[in-house]
C-alpha cells in the first residue's frame, strides 16, 4: 500500500472513522485528482460519515446540501434577498440616484443569499468540503445542473456575471441508490461503493464509537447484527442501527446479550414491522443462539488492541 | 484485529516499494500487467484492452473512465495488486451489479505472472459471450430471422381468425383490417387476427395519453395564472423592473408528475397468446410514462430495456433510409412466428387504414408492432427456453435482489404481467413480493385469465402473491388495459 493512502487511512482512525483500504483508496485518489466522490450503499453504512471525516481531518469547512424531491436552484445555488432589496431600492429613491446606479447598488453581493452550491466554489480561504447528500432524490434535472456546476466549477448570475471557483472544493456526493444515477454524473465522479461491514470491522467501529461498551457486548452485537444482514430481511440494519443499539443497551446497563434484553430493545435494530414479525416466535431465540456460538472466543481480545 | 490494515510503520511490502511517480508508471505496470507480446506493451494500450474486454462483458466503461484509470493508476503503489484493483474500481465506477465480472476480468488482465489465460481469452474482436444484458451486435439479429419461424411459436391468432366469419366485425370492402373500436376493446387477445392486432396497437397507443397524472412537489412558473401559489421570487423580479411596486402577483403551481413505470413481463408458454399484446401495452405507456423499464422473465429474468432502446435507434436509422410512408410500412412486418403462413397475402395485400393510424400516433411514435416483433424476435433467439415453463419466485427474487433498489422507488409503480401458474416453490415468491411491495407506490398484477369472471386466484403461486398486490386485474383484452390505466398514474 502506498503510503500516503496508509496514513490517510490512519487518519481516518483517528478521527472516528473505521475505513478500509477501499474507502481510503477512493478518498485519496478524489483528493488528489480533485474529482467529486460519487458513494453508493445501503443507509447506514457510513457513506455521510466519509465526508464528515474528510472535512475534519484535512481540516476544512464542511459544506452540506441535502437533496430532496423539488430542490431547485433557488436553494442549492443562490437567491437574491429580495425584501432588502426592495427596502434599498425604495431608500435610494429619496437619494435621487440614477437607475443604473440604483441597479448597481441592488444587485450586487450584499444582496445575494449564497446557498451551499454557491458558498462552496466562493470560500476564499482554503477549499471547502462539499458534501451532496442523498443525491438520487433529487430530480434527474438537477442532476443535469450539478453537472455543469461540477465540471467547470463555476456559476454564471445573470446580474453580476460568472463567478468563478476560488479554490475547487473537494466534493462527495452520496446516493442510496433509490435510482440510478445518470451515466453522465457518475462518469464525471470517482465511485465508491461501500458495503455492510464486516465482522471484524463492525466490532473495531462499535469499540471506536461506543468506547464504553464492553468487549463482550460489542462483539456480540456486531455478531447479531452480522447474522440479521444475512436473513432476508425488508431493510437491513445498518451501521448506524448498530451504533444505536450499543448506546441503548449501555443506558441499560447490559454488558452482554440475553434473549430477553434483545426482544425489549429489538426495535433499535429491525425498524419494518414485516421484520420483526419474521423474528417472531422462537425465531429470535434460535437467531441469537447462532449468532452468539459464532462469536469468537475472548481471551483473545482482539477489539482491545483495534480500539487502542 | 488479526490482519491489520494500518500499519503503523509500512510494513515490508512484498517488493519494495519503487518511488510511483506518475511519469513513470509504464514499466512498473508492464511488469505488473504483463500483456500479450504481440499485441504491444505498455500502460496505455493494455488499460485500452482492459476497457474492451470489460465492455465485452457489459460493463459499461467508456473512455473517460479509461483516461480516469491512468490518472488514478499513476497515483497509487503498483505493486500492490490489492491496490491497483481498488483504484480501478474507483476511477472507472463500477457499480456492485458488476463487481463480480470486474474483479474475474481483473483477475485475468493484471496478474504478475505472464497470464497464459491473458494471452489467449480476451480477443475483443470476437467475444465469445452472449451476455443478454450487452448492447446488441447486429450479427445475432439477422441470424434469428429464421429460426424465429419455427412451429412452436405457433400463436392463437391463426386459429383464431377462422372463427371470425368475414364480414361480422370487419365490413367487407369497408376499411378492411380496421374493426370498431367497441368491438376491438372487448375482444379477447386470443380471438384476435393480424389486421385487429395492428388497430388494437393503434388503439392502445392513444389509450396510454391517458396516463393520469399527479402533481409534484415540484413548482413551475405558472405564465398568465391568476391563481396558484405566489411565487415571490419572480414577483419581486418584475416589481424591480416597475421601480419596486408590486403590479402584479406571478404565480406558481405544481408540476404534472409522469408515473414511472416497473413491468415484469412473463413469457411463458402458457402467457404466448398474451404476450404480444401486453407488450405493445407497455410499449404504448412507455411513451408517456416518465421513466418505464421492462423485464421479461419465464426460467430467468431479463432486463428488455436496453434492447428497446437499441430497437428504437436503429428504427429512426431505417426510417431515415425507409421509402416515403406510401408503402413502406408493411415490409419489415413479419407476422407473429409463422403466424402469417398461407394467409400472409392478406396480411401484407389489406390496405391498411394509414390516415387513422397516423392521427392517433404520437409526434416519433413508432408502428408498435415492428418494436414488438423486434423484442420478441431477440428473446426467442437469445434468451433459453424463453417460451418455456416458468419461474415466478426466483425471477422475481432476482429482481428484488438486483434491481429493486434502484429502479423501484415510492414514486413507481410495478406492474406483473403473469397468469400466476408456476409449479415451483412458492416460498421465493412471497419473499420478493413482500420486498417490492415495501418499496413500490403500488404493485398491480395483470392476469389474463382474470378475465373470466369465475377466476379465483387459487393457483399456489398467485395465491402466495395475492396478499402484496394492490390490485388484481384481468389482462384479456384492451378494455380491461383501459380500466387499468388510472390506476397507474404517479
Amino acid at each position: 500500500m502506498k503510503p500516503e493512502i496508509a496514513e490517510l487511512l490512519q487518519a481516518m482512525e483517528r478521527h472516528g472513522y473505521v475505513a478500509d483500504a477501499a474507502v481510503a483508496t477512493a478518498v485519496f485518489l478524489a483528493k488528489e485528482m480533485r474529482r467529486p466522490l460519487l458513494i453508493e450503499g445501503d443507509a447506514g453504512v457510513g457513506k455521510t460519515e466519509v465526508a464528515k471525516v474528510l472535512a475534519r481531518l484535512l481540516p476544512a469547512e464542511l459544506i452540506r446540501l441535502q437533496c430532496y424531491e423539488g430542490l431547485d436552484v433557488a436553494t442549492a445555488l443562490y437567491e437574491w434577498n429580495y425584501q432588502r432589496q426592495i427596502l434599498r431600492l425604495r431608500l435610494a429613491e429619496h437619494e435621487g440616484k440614477s437607475a443604473a446606479e440604483i441597479e448597481e447598488l441592488i444587485f450586487s453581493r450584499a444582496y445575494l443569499l449564497e446557498r451551499p452550491l454557491l458558498r462552496a466554489i466562493t470560500r476564499r480561504e482554503a477549499p471547502p468540503v462539499l458534501l451532496i447528500d442523498e443525491v438520487d432524490r433529487a430530480d434527474d434535472g438537477f442532476e443535469a445542473f450539478l453537472l455543469e456546476v461540477l465540471s467547470d466549477y463555476q456559476v454564471t448570475i445573470p446580474e453580476l456575471g460568472t463567478v468563478r471557483a476560488e479554490h475547487v472544493p473537494y466534493v462527495v456526493l452520496t446516493s442510496n441508490r433509490s435510482r440510478e444515477i445518470g451515466d453522465a454524473l457518475r462518469r464525471r465522479c470517482l465511485y465508491l461503493y461501500i458495503d455492510h461491514p464486516t465482522l471484524e470491522k463492525e466490532v473495531r467501529i462499535l469499540r471506536a464509537r461506543v468506547p464504553q461498551a464492553g468487549a463482550r457486548l460489542a462483539v456480540e452485537i456486531a455478531s447479531f447484527m452480522q447474522s440479521l444482514r444475512r436473513r432476508r430481511l425488508s431493510k437491513a440494519p445498518g451501521v448506524a442501527e448498530t451504533i444505536d443499539w450499543a448506546q441503548a443497551l449501555l443506558r441499560l446497563d447490559r454488558d452482554h446479550l440475553d434473549l430477553e434484553t434483545v426482544e425489549q430493545t429489538l426495535g433499535c435494530v429491525l425498524k419494518d414491522h414485516h421484520d420483526l414479525h419474521d423474528l417472531g416466535g422462537g425465531e429470535l431465540e434460535a437467531a441469537l443462539a447462532a449468532a452468539l456460538a459464532e462469536v469468537p472466543p475472548l481471551p483473545a481480545a482482539p477489539p482491545e488492541a483495534a480500539a487502542r | 484485529m488479526t490482519r491489520s490494515i494500518r500499519p503503523t510503520r509500512p510494513t515490508r511490502p512484498s517488493r519494495p516499494i519503487r518511488p510511483t511517480l506518475p511519469n513513470r508508471p509504464a514499466a512498473a505496470v508492464a511488469e505488473l500487467a504483463r500483456a500479450p507480446a504481440a499485441a504491444g506493451s505498455g500502460l496505455v494500450p493494455h488499460l485500452a484492452r482492459f476497457g474492451r474486454a470489460l465492455r465485452d462483458r457489459g460493463v459499461g466503461v467508456g473512455l473517460s473512465d479509461e483516461a480516469d484509470a491512468l490518472e488514478a493508476l499513476s497515483l497509487v503503489d503498483l505493486g500492490d495488486r490489492d491496490e491497483v484493483r481498488r483504484a480501478l474500481r474507483a476511477a472507472m465506477k463500477i457499480r456492485p451489479r458488476d463487481a463480480a465480472a470486474f474483479d474475474e476480468l481483473f483477475a485475468r488482465w493484471w496478474s504478475k505472472r505472464p497470464p497464459r489465460e491473458a494471452a489467449e481469452t480476451p480477443r475483443p474482436e470476437q467475444p465469445r459471450f452472449e451476455d443478454p444484458t450487452r448492447p446488441p451486435r447486429p450479427g445475432p439479429l439477422r441470424r434469428t430471422g429464421p429460426r424465429l419461424a419455427s412451429p412452436e411459436r405457433q400463436p392463437a391468432p391463426e386459429t383464431a381468425r377462422s372463427e371470425v366469419p368475414a364480414g361480422s366485425e370487419v365490413p367487407a370492402g369497408e376499411e378492411p383490417g380496421y374493426s370498431p373500436e367497441a368491438v376491438l376493446r372487448r375482444k379477447s387477445f386470443e380471438e384476435c387476427s393480424p389486421a385487429d392486432l395492428e388497430a388494437m396497437e393503434r388503439l392502445m397507443a392513444r389509450l396510454a395519453l391517458r396516463l393520469a397524472t399527479r402533481p409534484s412537489r415540484r413548482r413551475l412558473p405558472a405564465r398568465g395564472a391568476v391563481r396558484g401559489e405566489v411565487d415571490l421570487r419572480r414577483s419581486f423580479r418584475r416589481a424591480l423592473a416597475d421601480g419596486g411596486e408590486l403590479l402584479s402577483l406571478a404565480r406558481r403551481r405544481r408540476a404534472i408528475e409522469l408515473p414511472r413505470l416497473v413491468v415484469l413481463c412473463d413469457t411463458s408458454g402458457s402467457m404466448d397468446p398474451h404476450t404480444r399484446f401486453l407488450l405493445a401495452f407497455v410499449l404504448a405507456l412507455r411513451r408517456m410514462a416518465r421513466r418505464c423499464e421492462l423485464f421479461a422473465f419465464n426460467t430467468a429474468l431479463v432486463r428488455l430495456t436496453p434492447w428497446l432502446r437499441e430497437s428504437r435507434e436503429s428504427r429512426e436509422s431505417r426510417e431515415s433510409r425507409a421509402a416515403p410512408p406510401g408503402g413502406g410500412r408493411s415490409p419489415p412486418r413479419p407476422p407473429l412466428g409463422e403466424g402469417g403462413g398461407g394467409d400472409s397475402a392478406a396480411w401484407t395485400a389489406a390496405p391498411r387504414p394509414k390516415e387513422a393510424g397516423e392521427e392517433i400516433r404520437l409526434p416519433g411514435a413508432p408502428p408498435a408492432g415492428w418494436e414488438i416483433d423486434r423484442v420478441l424476435r431477440r428473446l426467442a433467439a437469445e434468451v433459453p427456453g424463453w417460451s418455456g415453463g416458468t419461474r415466478i419466485g426466483e425471477c422475481l427474487a432476482a429482481f428484488a435482489e438486483q434491481w429493486l433498489d434502484e429502479l423501484v422507488d415510492g414514486r413507481t409503480a410495478v406492474l406483473i404481467l403473469s397468469d400466476g401458474l408456476d409449479r415451483g416453490d412458492v416460498g421465493p415468491l412471497a419473499g420478493a413480493m413482500r420486498a417490492i411491495r415495501g418499496r413500490a407506490r403500488q404493485v398491480l398484477w395483470l392476469n389474463p385469465l382474470a378475465g373470466d369472471t369465475r377466476y379465483q386466484p387459487t393457483a399456489r403461486a398467485m395465491a402466495a402473491a395475492m396478499p402484496y398486490v394492490d390490485r388484481l386485474a384481468p389482462a384479456h383484452n384492451l378494455e380491461a388495459l383501459e380500466r387499468l390505466l388510472p390506476l397507474l398514474s404517479a
